[in-house]
């Protein structure tokens, strides 16, 4: 006998985007708790929905302040107590988890002489360094801790200019190892010695990122403008001229490398799919793991944020991870990433600071902090079709957490691949926890998606969603 | 009214049969700790146990140039690389050590990088005389307490002879015109002839063959003489060979001594 009525339920959200909605953001691909297309926190309580985060300017963090351009790189771990650092395209800054700072002596922020492009700022020891482009070569300077006094040709004094290139740093103990265009530059403090042309990884090519791992660095290089990955790696001690292993991305640009509990993640291009691809190293292979779309995210734009990788995709911070390994895998887009144009984000007080510009005279330095009303998310479309007969949805039940003031969330089901769809239904009312909407006004369809907008969201308490079931039967067409 | 109920009945059976379809998306994916998780019998790059670092084409044990090495150019210590290291074996047995201490049971240097610092271990014997010996004539004579019993050897060995002795002419009338003698080796009853050393007892006989030589003149010789496995008796024998009128050959102060350099 023929079924007649059907359900469909909407749980397990932690699982983030389908795995094909990079390709398509109405996929029919993907798990109960996947979306087809979102911009929402899944992260900080898993298994429930929630707002995304918003996001807030540091004290004098933007234009009106003293971050009067874009901010490339921000130092990933603080250097003192609630105080860290980070390169703009001229500037040297100085800040903590609240405000950049601004004057003093000496006054911050801080000139780098003929600097156009920062690129990277790493504390070595007593001493830091920053990383920065010329109009026509690099340089790099130094800056002790204790004084604050910035000697920016520290890198030619010592050896040579840099490569105008990107200039991906890491440190372990008194190491330093950094890239310069084709080259891998050392720094062994130990010693005082400075060689930015330490490895030659040959015309055409360029170090994309440089992380140490298991006593072992492990550099990024892309050959012919992107068209081939590879990563290498390098014996801990810098000391040697001759890499150890190599593993090849295949013909594809790599973003970053990542070390996560042990882990290197890889971000990388996907030429097939013209999207973007998180993978890890596993033996000589590299891995795929989940894939997105947008912009390929390069050295300065990563971050740990709830025990997952946050990075940059064009205009949005995303995530990848698990918040605990007992869950899965995810991606997913967690949020707005300010203005445009992002810079360098990183969470060296726990809260990811993100930088952006609009490419004109806005610029800011933001935290997350409270809720964003630009947050939603659409699970993948469900066939409701049997034979000729189409689907009507009757009822929706909305299991929530307890809510709390003005919390809000607001539902609508699109049908038809989303031709036609249903008014919106408001979830809300302090304390409520179910929440059960009747008579959906949508006509029997095809197929069907749920779709949770918290643009009438509150900004302060957010609308976490455990689970949806929409109730329907089978009709004739 | 029968069929009333009955068709009633299969109706309630027929609805409460009707099950709800879940039409629920699934999709099947592995918890994130199997997902990154080391496939069965994958090699991970560069390799990492402790201080042990395996790489495809090399390992290491150590850090910086504290490292103990090996890859397709031999082994190594001391260097961050084969060709930086201090000492190294390459794949034809070549050795390349900066440094070198040899010692003996008791812990003693016999050799480091200055070179030979003891040769307590090394086999040898000496024997001295300092009493007066005279010969006459032409024929073969052992040379008193010059004679030496080796030690067993395991196996052949090549040892230094070292041979030094004061000799002079002694006139018997106060009319001697010796002129020269022979020292030769004897190794076990047999003349080893490689060891014929003429020495004269002063000056050159064509320049001073008629000479009343009193003086005593020091001869040093030394040879490498090849000694097989077991013991062997050495000993030095001398006589003279230029002689005129009633001189006698004087042979005084003397050493005879062997080492053993090796095998």
């Amino acid at each position: 006998m023929a079924d007649i009525d059907f359900q469909i339920e909407f749980e397990g959200f932690n699982e983030g985007q389908s795995p094909l909605s990079h390709l398509d953001d109405k996929t029919f691909i993907g798990n109960k708790g996947q979306a087809s297309d979102m911009k929402a926190d899944i992260i900080s309580n898993p298994g429930f929905l929630t707002q995304s985060p918003a996001l807030v300017d540091l004290t004098n963090g933007n234009q009106d302040g003293v971050v009067d351009q874009l901010i490339r790189h921000i130092l990933d771990r603080p250097t003192g107590t609630d105080t860290t650092f980070a390169i703009g395209t001229t500037k040297l800054f100085k800040l903590s988890s609240t405000t950049v700072n601004s004057g003093g002596s000496p006054s911050w922020p801080q000139a780098i002489t003929n600097a156009v492009s920062g690129e990277s700022v790493i504390r070595l020891k007593a001493n830091l360094y920053g990383f920065f482009n010329r109009a026509s070569d690099g340089e790099i300077l130094k800056m002790p801790l204790a004084n604050e006094v910035i000697d920016p040709i520290w890198g030619s004094d010592t050896d040579a200019a840099l490569e105008n290139a990107p200039h991906p740093v890491a440190i372990k103990e008194d190491v330093m190892v950094f890239g310069n265009g084709r080259y891998v530059g050392v720094y062994v403090e130990g010693s005082a010695s400075l060689d930015v042309q330490k490895l030659d990884f040959g015309e055409g090519s360029e170090i994309a990122d440089v992380v140490f791992n298991s006593n072992t660095w492990l550099i990024a290089v892309n050959y012919g403008e992107g068209k081939k990955g590879q990563v290498y790696l390098y014996d801990g001690s810098a000391i040697s001229n001759i890499l150890s292993d190599e593993a090849g991305v295949g013909d594809q640009e790599i973003g970053f490398l990542y070390v996560l509990n042990g882990i290197v993640y890889i971000a990388y291009h996907d030429n097939s799919s013209n999207g973007f691809t998180i993978g890890w190293l596993s033996g000589r292979q590299i891995k795929p793991l989940r894939y997105f779309s947008g912009s390929l995210p390069d050295h300065r734009q990563k971050a740990l944020y709830k025990n997952t990788i946050l990075f940059v995709s064009s205009t949005n911070i995303m995530s990848a991870g698990a918040s605990v390994e007992q869950l899965k895998f995810q991606i997913s887009t967690l949020a707005d990433g300010g203005h445009a144009t992002i810079g360098g984000i990183a969470s060296p007080f726990g809260t990811p600071l993100i930088a952006s510009t609009d490419g004109g005279s806005n610029h800011r330095l933001a935290k997350f902090s409270g809720y964003s009303v630009d947050s939603n998310w659409k699970s993948v479309f469900v066939d409701v079709t049997q034979g000729r007969l189409l689907g009507k949805i009757h009822t929706i039940i909305v299991n929530t957490k307890a809510l709390v003031g003005s919390a809000r969330c607001d539902l609508k089901i699109e049908g038809n691949q989303g031709v036609v769809e249903s008014s919106e239904f408001e979830i809300s009312t302090a304390d409520k926890t179910r929440h059960v909407f009747r008579s959906i006004d949508l006509k029997a369809v095809e197929d069907m998606r749920l779709v949770l907008s918290y643009t009438n969201g509150d900004t302060t308490n957010t609308c976490p969603i455990r689970k949806v079931t929409a109730l329907g039967n089978y009709v004739e067409r | 009214m029968k069929k009333i109920l009955i068709i009633i009945g299969v109706v309630i059976i027929i609805f409460s049969m009707a099950k709800i379809k879940d039409l629920s998306p699934k999709f099947k994916i592995p918890l994130a700790e199997k997902e990154l998780e080391l496939q069965m019998g994958q090699v991970p790059m560069g390799m990492n146990q402790g201080g042990l670092n395996m790489y495809s084409n090399k390992f290491k044990r150590g850090y910086g140039d504290a490292v103990f090495g090996s890859d397709e150019n031999g082994i190594w210590l001391g260097g961050a690389e084969f060709d930086d290291s201090p000492f190294n074996v390459d794949m034809d047995g070549a050795l390349a050590a900066k440094s070198a201490t040899f010692k003996d049971e008791n812990n003693t240097t016999i050799i480091d990088a200055g070179g030979l610092v003891s040769i307590n271990n090394f086999k040898n014997g000496t024997v001295s005389a300092s009493s007066e010996q005279l010969i006459i004539g032409t024929s073969y004579v052992d040379l008193d307490s010059m004679e030496l019993i080796t030690p067993e050897f395991d196996r052949s060995v090549v040892a230094l002879i070292l041979f030094t002795c004061q000799h002079r002419v002694v006139p018997n009338d106060g009319n001697a015109y010796a002129a020269s003698v022979n020292f030769v080796l004897e190794k076990d009853e047999v003349v080893i002839p490689q060891t014929y050393m003429t020495k004269y007892a002063e000056g050159d006989p064509a320049i001073s063959w008629a000479h009343d030589g009193q003086g005593w003149v020091t001869t040093t010789c030394h040879f490498l003489t090849d000694l097989s496995a077991g013991i062997h008796n050495l000993k030095m024998q001398w006589r003279m060979i230029q002689y005129s009128g009633t001189g006698k050959g004087g042979c005084y102060a003397r050493t005879f001594s062997f080492t053993v350099l090796g095998s």
